[in-house]
């Protein structure tokens, strides 16, 4: 299994405003030692969303040329997704021309996966809040709103991988997400009935469900097509910190996914780590998430291969 | 200014709930960088913290002893506190054998502190629910407790600083005292004394949403050592490093430079180590101190700008 980092993690800094190129970020993510990476293409709102305006599809090529040049693959991408996954609470969401702008940035954003050759994008399940509390109608309506979508990646030969969300901690504004519970997820997932379709395994959103992951991962099987490696506070706000910053059991979790299928990368999504840093600082954050990576891949070869328990004094 | 950090970094691990031996700790805060040590005497309920038993001062001896040879100097420790500010609130501290073997690590600290050469211990201001959090009766509660320690802490060559409190995030308490700077002023003015003076916690003022120049410009000649973390208001008390959280970092160097603060620049981070074991908590740990030089670099900017 290859080392990864989603992109935005160097795309917003503590001394720079606006979004930094993506192909700026690619080279620093490849001197730190990265070959791998998931693409991020949530920032819709920002003015320099790599897909707003006229030559999205040039600026996605030149990012093709970049990562091609520098040895890299971009193994999954995170498509845009409104903010606390749901339209209702999106601030945005109620401004006349969003929904028409922000599905467009969706299908830009499929469409440029497909042109960089990822597998899967992954999407957030949404909550619509008159709807919280049936599952049955919150699937539907995320297959009315997706159906689309999905099908769209088909074309562009890009999966969807539907994240595991993590519960309205700690606003707790609604009982629950849709999707912070792995059984609805696969429930979403399995009405597809679709290899293109599959999940996304947020391990930060896990553990603020409470989420036993070694249990979930095992049911998830080879549905698992994308993951989000980051750690956090059960009850916390979501921190996505680095493993081991947080209460994440990573034995468990590197047991349970060494058992399973899993074909894809180990992703970091650990922006909150380093995105108020300075750029310098975030470099130093950079090769500290490189070096913790390593480790925590050493761990899941040893649970691949029966070496015991996956404990970091053998790391 | 030097850089420093707890001992609290690098004691604790997430494998296990055993302390790692200080001995130990030192060495791999030395061979990382550290040179300057903040020692850590919080784990008062540890089978095997330092101070506990017998031999508790053959204990520091053998630990001033490594440090020596490693050149590390110790300029300010932690004394011992209860968890949540009020003994009231503590069940432990309902029992009296607790709260005599607390007093007496807090006095064993103080004089291990003093064999070590620590200039400055830190204390936490006490809370007192049952006096309404009344100013006046806390100030007064806070010098009944801590007077005999102060006391002995300058027959031992240690001032005691005291620290500035994080409020109480779980809302069991509905303020804690000193969580403002102003109450913290006056307690340490009442004792009007060279050897009382404060320490600074950078993420406690975050979580009290204040604006930490003009705290520290108050609190001006008085700071004697610093705990230097970062957090988000409202989240939990997160100690993360510098950058993580939403502290306002050249503003906080850029007052230390305008009072004049000639302590460390102590980290107090570890939350950020404490859950991982093995090459992954090294790496942390290693984190930390290149995080602690860039804040140094923006320290020593923000003096060159003053001196210019």
């Amino acid at each position: 299994m290859k080392l990864s980092i989603l992109t935005g993690i160097l795309e917003v800094s503590g001394d720079h405003s606006g979004l930094r190129d993506l192909n700026e970020v690619l080279q620093v993510l490849h001197e730190i030692g990265y070959d791998t990476v998931d693409l991020g293409l949530t920032p819709v709102a920002s003015p320099d969303y790599v897909l707003r305006g006229d030559g999205w599809e040039k600026r996605i090529e030149a990012i093709g040329n970049t990562a091609a040049k520098l040895g890299i693959t971009i193994a999954q991408s995170h498509l845009p997704t409104p903010k606390n996954a749901s339209f209702d609470l999106d601030p945005n969401g109620k401004k006349p021309g969003y929904q028409e702008y922000f599905d467009e940035c969706l299908r830009r954003a499929y469409a440029a996966s497909g042109m960089l050759g990822v597998p899967f994008g992954t999407v957030h399940p949404l909550t619509y809040l008159d709807a919280v509390s049936s599952s049955k109608e919150l699937l539907e309506r995320n297959r009315r709103y997706y159906d689309k979508f999905v099908e769209w990646g088909i074309r562009c030969r890009v999966g969807t991988a539907f994240e595991n969300m993590r519960p309205d901690s700690p606003n707790w504004r609604f009982p629950a997400r849709y999707g912070q519970n792995y059984r609805d997820l696969l429930e979403l997932v399995d009405s597809f009935d679709d290899p293109m379709v599959g999940v996304c395994w947020d391990t930060g959103h896990a553990n603020h469900a409470q989420c036993k992951q070694g249990e979930a991962l095992r049911a998830i099987g080879g549905r698992l097509k994308n993951l989000h490696i980051n750690d956090n506070h059960y009850g916390c706000r979501d921190e996505h910190l680095l493993p081991f910053m947080g209460t994440v059991d990573w034995p468990q979790f590197l047991s349970a996914l060494a058992e399973i299928p899993y074909q894809g990368v180990l992703n970091y999504e650990v922006g909150n780590t380093a995105r108020r840093a300075p750029r310098v600082l975030q470099v130093e954050v950079l090769k500290t998430a490189y070096q913790n990576g390593l480790l925590l891949l050493d761990m899941y070869e040893k649970a691949r291969a029966g070496i015991g328990r996956p404990d970091g004094e053998g790391a | 200014m030097k850089l420093s950090t707890t001992t609290g970094l690098y004691q604790q691990r997430g494998d296990t709930d055993h302390l790692r031996d200080m001995n130990e700790v030192l060495q791999v805060l030395r061979s990382v960088g550290y040179e300057e040590i903040d020692l850590s005497f919080c784990f008062q309920d540890k089978p095997d913290y330092l101070l506990r038993g017998e031999d508790w001062e053959r204990n520091v001896d053998q630990l001033g002893e490594t440090a020596a040879k490693l050149g590390i100097s110790f300029y300010q420790s932690h004394l011992p506190f209860v968890k949540g500010a009020s003994m009231k609130k503590s069940a432990l501290f309902q029992r009296p054998e607790y709260r005599a073997y607390f007093d007496e690590c807090v006095r064993r600290a103080y004089v291990a502190g003093g064999r070590l050469g620590v200039r400055w211990a830190v204390a936490h201001p006490l809370s007192f629910p049952e006096y309404n959090f009344e100013t006046e009766a806390s100030l007064k509660e806070n010098r009944a407790y801590y007077d005999q320690f102060v006391e002995l802490g300058i027959q031992c060559g240690t001032g005691t600083a005291f620290e500035n409190m994080l409020p109480s995030l779980d809302r069991e308490m509905a303020a804690r005292y000193c969580q403002h700077y102003e109450q913290l002023i006056e307690l340490v003015d009442s004792y009007a004394d060279p050897m009382v003076g404060i320490c600074w916690d950078t993420g406690h003022a975050n979580q009290m949403q204040l604006v930490q120049g003009r705290a520290l410009r108050a609190v001006g000649s008085r700071l004697k050592t610093l705990h230097i973390n970062d957090n988000h208001y409202g989240n939990r008390d997160e100690h993360l490093l510098p950058y993580m959280g939403t502290v306002v970092w050249p503003e906080v160097m850029e007052a230390l430079v305008e009072i004049g603060y000639s302590g460390t620049l102590n980290y107090e981070t570890g939350k950020v180590t404490s859950e991982a074991y093995g090459e992954i908590q090294l790496g942390l740990v290693e984190l930390t101190y290149r995080n602690g030089l860039y804040l140094l670099d923006l320290y020593e900017k923000a003096l060159q700008k003053r001196g210019s």
